[in-house]
């Protein structure tokens, strides 16, 4: 398996020199839409009503439906491929998030936990956007190889400017080992 | 399934969630991927995610949240407000797991209007406690 292709290279050194600042500031792809919470939905069968029918959403306090709180992140995903580019090759990619343009000195990128706090509910046709802010590096040898924990700050905006979520998410990026781990 | 609407009634100290489980089948981690456009091959290619030391493909961050916001949401009913959810990822949930998701109300404590429970969550599966975390749920009063 080739090293992912996305991911920025660099030392911890370059790492730390970004703590406190913003790594990235963008608008998601996409607006939300009900084809995306249905298609959420339908993974699981998560049969809440307040995703999908409007005059129930809206007789528990809602303007209408609302998107699940953990799709929050969802549509601020940047795109994989946008107009103008050149074709997306044969390589493996890192799911393209900020926290693949911070340098380190690892080819794999997972993440190890998060923290999500949920503030104004998202609706179809909103446009959301993300800040995101490293707020630690700490290099590490984990039993997945030599790496670093990194902890990115994320706000989630709408078009209206109002904040939808801010989530911490630690993640670990490492050098893959040749043997096997556990 | 049949979500409680309101008079749910008041979270308790103690009170055990019914659990939620689910089994991880290589279908439905590739919808999902989808569902969140994260496309990281650990999440549906066997060689990649043995690469990165699981022994197949595994659930993603957001996988593991929403099996968390079920739990909330089948418990607290369409009243209840999911504040915040926090969570740590000890282990990996792969293809062919069955895992349990189960929480427990730690706290409760008045947020203006609102009655808000603290709960501490879990997922359990076949490599053990694979996920710790708590939440957050607000009530109207």
């Amino acid at each position: 398996m080739p090293p992912v292709s996305n991911l920025a290279h660099g030392t911890w050194e370059q790492a730390d020199a970004l703590i406190g600042t913003t790594i990235a500031r963008w608008t998601g792809a996409d607006a939300v839409s009900e084809g995306d919470i249905r298609r959420k939905l339908e993974v699981i069968g998560f049969d809440c009503p307040l995703h999908y029918d409007a005059d129930c959403a809206r007789e528990h306090h809602y303007d209408g439906v609302v998107a699940p709180v953990s799709m929050s992140r969802v549509w601020a995903m940047p795109a994989y491929w946008s107009p103008g580019q050149p074709p997306l090759g044969t390589e493996p990619m890192s799911t393209p998030i900020p926290a693949t343009q911070i340098p380190g000195e690892g080819d794999t990128l997972i993440a190890a936990g998060v923290r999500m706090e949920y503030r104004e509910p998202v609706r179809p046709g909103d446009r959301i956007s993300g800040n995101a802010v490293l707020r630690s590096v700490a290099p590490k040898k984990t039993r997945l190889g030599p790496g670093a924990f990194l902890v990115v700050e994320t706000t989630y905006s709408n078009q209206r400017a109002e904040v939808v979520a801010v989530e911490t998410v630690t993640l670990l990026r490492f050098e893959q080992q040749p043997t096997e781990a556990a | 399934m049949t979500l409680p609407a309101t008079g749910r009634g008041v979270p308790t100290v103690g009170e055990q969630l019914a659990p939620y489980s689910l089994t991880v089948t290589l279908q439905r981690l590739v919808m999902e991927a989808a569902a969140n456009r994260d496309f990281a091959p650990i999440h549906f290619d066997g060689e990649a995610a043995r690469d990165s030391g699981a022994p197949s493909p595994y659930m993603n961050t957001t996988f593991n949240e929403t099996v968390f916001e079920v739990l909330l949401r089948n418990w607290g009913g369409l009243d209840a407000r999911i504040e915040v959810i926090e969570f740590s990822m000890k282990a990996f949930n792969c293809v062919g797991d069955e895992i349990t998701a189960g929480g427990c109300v730690t706290a409760t404590r008045e947020g203006g209007a609102r009655l808000v429970a603290e709960l501490d969550l879990w997922i359990d599966g076949p490599r053990g406690r694979t996920v710790t975390g708590s939440a957050a749920v607000a009530f109207p009063r």
